[in-house]
């Protein structure tokens, strides 16, 4: 059976009227043209109502800016997803997921949008992240007095024990130590799902940590007749990066490599691209056959491979490296010859400007203040003089201005990124006149404490302040404005 | 002999660490809340291991206030918790903690730290 042409137009009709999602028409004003049931019930307004009123009226928070924003966003890719905030007529307002569509007839162009509550889906989220960090806590109380009894008995404190006890309690504190890590495990993973993790981002050379990481394994390699190798470009290999985190993956693979190679060696490269830095880590241990390389990813996913090291993972490490990279930026993979050829897992690191990981992380703080009505300035110390390029005496002296910026300022600079000649500074909260006052005794400070070394390299120390909503009020102007130079 | 304060709430962990500490020699007093630990701070012991979760006072505040007391701002305070996130090991250092250690410790690292505060503290 088909449908005539009029038939079709009276389904579509029927199922955009009873679909549960909500869906708004719009034209390019903002003007309401058509609203479903859905639209209706969950706004608490009536379709006609609805019809008489603009997308501003439901969406106090869609700013002209924003608007044509996505407008401009729609007539290139035709589409556009986003998470938004809608006001009800009772005045509640109402988290959803959006979905705009453009379509156009002649041309008229049309906007179509679907949208749908997450209220339900975020409280679930959060509610299921608080029972895994109290779940964890109260984990480890009692955890924490059988590992103390059993060592305390395992060490003799408690009385004389022979050989065969002893053997037993080992066994029983080894089993204890990977609950623990267990519950460190679950507590990354369930941050990382709910988008909980903050990175802490800083200017770091990539060869050092890599370094540190493959020194801690130097025993290890020993012990098993191993050879772990590192090849690092020459020189530096500086990306703005959470120092913990990137040990954390770095210690994840090289452990992943030891535990699956029987023999042979494990290579630790870093190679520096333009745009990013690709690391990896390749040994010649069992290897994965294609169809695994995916699935090493997933969670609890442990492909039934018995480690040489008799140690048992718990199934999240290589979740949580993938979970890492990916809030960097980056992408993680696993490549193999197949099953007997040694596996090799790369991830790569985006390289970015200082000023862009800046602007990146205060544009998220921004918009919380523009939303809250606040105010935030951005202060921007520079060396300048004839040495500005990178060298460790310039860096010496960055870190000792980041030491004085963090003191002075106190829990206030949740945001301090050092660039390669400048410490750029976010102040939650503060309106231009508080800043200068607290940059100027900065710089005071440091004229005074840094006057030789400043000397010596031939370098003055300047900083520029741009404040929020004092010399931009909107949010992208003012971001746009901070490393401009004034014109005067 | 050394004098070591232990704040905890749950009393078999409480119970474990007297046994261990008295065992290896120390002078071991216990506070099961932070208003006990905050009296027993007062008399002098020359370490202190703080839980975080507490009734009453908890341990971030308690740190607080015994680093800003000058009777008790020189006394070395290892806080021991079952928090084991970096953000916390740095909020914990941010109020004026010495050592941070991770329920359940290492034995061996419990006493290495000990150790090392109390050497640190004699020769001061």
């Amino acid at each position: 059976m088909t449908l005539s042409a009029e038939e079709k137009l009276a389904l579509s009709m029927f199922a955009a009227e009873k679909t549960s999602e909500g869906v708004l028409g719009l034209d390019t004003e903002g003007r309401i043209l058509f609203a479903n049931e859905s639209a209706s019930r969950m706004l608490g307004y009536s379709v006609p109502q609805l019809g008489a009123q603009d997308i501003f009226y439901i969406a106090p928070e869609m700013v002209p800016v924003l608007w044509k924003e996505l407008w401009k966003e729609l007539r290139e890719n035709d589409r556009f997803a986003f998470e938004f905030q809608l006001q009800a007529a009772s005045g509640a307002s109402l988290q959803v997921d959006i979905l705009t569509h453009r379509l156009t007839f002649g041309q008229r162009e049309l906007g179509c949008l679907f949208f749908h509550d997450i209220e339900d889906r975020k409280r679930l989220q959060s509610l299921h992240q608080e029972f895994v960090t109290n779940v964890s806590h109260e984990l480890r109380t009692p955890m924490t007095v059988i590992r103390e009894g059993i060592s305390q008995v395992s060490e003799g404190l408690r009385g004389e024990i022979n050989d065969s006890q002893k053997r037993a309690l080992t066994l029983a504190l080894s089993g204890i130590e990977r609950m623990g890590r267990m519950i460190d495990d679950l507590l990354d993973m369930s941050k990382i799902e709910a988008g909980k993790i903050a990175l802490r981002r800083e200017r770091l050379d990539l060869n050092a940590i890599v370094r540190d990481v493959a020194s801690a394994f130097q025993a290890v390699a020993e012990d098993r007749r191993m050879d772990l190798r590192v090849t690092t470009p020459a020189g530096p290999v500086t990306l703005y990066a959470d120092h913990d985190r990137l040990v954390q993956v770095l210690t994840n693979l090289v452990g992943n490599s030891f535990k699956y190679t029987e023999k042979g060696h494990i290579q630790i490269e870093i190679a520096s691209q333009p745009h990013e830095v690709l690391c990896s880590v390749m040994d010649t241990g069992i290897g994965v056959s294609k169809d695994d390389l995916e699935k090493m990813f997933v969670k609890f996913e442990q492909l039934g491979q018995v480690a040489f090291t008799g140690e048992k993972g718990t199934g999240l490490g290589l979740s949580i490296s993938r979970g890492i990279v990916e809030l960097h930026k980056g992408r993680i993979w696993a490549e193999s010859a197949g099953a007997g050829k040694g596996s090799r897992v790369l991830f790569t690191l985006p390289r970015q400007s200082g000023q862009d990981v800046f602007l990146e992380q205060l544009g998220g703080l921004l918009h919380d203040v523009a939303r809250r009505g606040g105010s935030l300035s951005t202060v921007d110390f520079k060396f300048s003089g004839n040495g500005t390029k990178e060298n460790a005496s310039l860096s010496g002296l960055l870190c000792e201005l980041e030491n004085m910026v963090r003191k002075q300022t106190g829990r206030m600079s949740d945001l301090v990124i050092r660039d390669v000649d400048a410490l750029h500074v976010g102040l939650q909260s503060m309106v231009k006149k508080e800043a200068e006052r607290i940059a100027g005794q900065i710089l005071e400070t440091a004229r005074k404490e840094l006057a030789r070394k400043l000397q010596t390299l031939g370098m003055t120390l300047t900083y520029a302040i741009t404040s929020f909503p004092e010399d931009a009020a909107q949010e992208s102007a003012y971001l746009a404005k901070i490393f401009t130079p004034e014109d005067d | 002999m050394p004098k070591i304060l232990l704040i905890e709430d749950d009393p078999n962990a409480l119970e474990m660490l007297r046994f261990r500490f008295t065992k290896a020699g120390y002078d071991v007093s216990e506070a099961l809340d932070g208003d006990e630990g905050l009296l027993k701070a007062l008399r002098k012991p020359d370490l202190i291991f703080l839980d975080i979760r507490l009734p009453k006072i908890d341990g971030w505040e308690l740190c607080r206030m015994l680093k800003q007391e000058p009777r008790t701002k020189d006394i070395p305070i290892i806080m021991l918790t079952g928090c084991s996130q970096p953000v916390q090991e740095s909020y914990g250092k941010n109020c004026g903690a010495d050592g941070y250690i991770t329920k359940p410790w290492d034995p061996k690292q419990l006493m290495q730290m000990t150790k090392l505060f109390l050497n640190k503290r004699s020769k001061a």
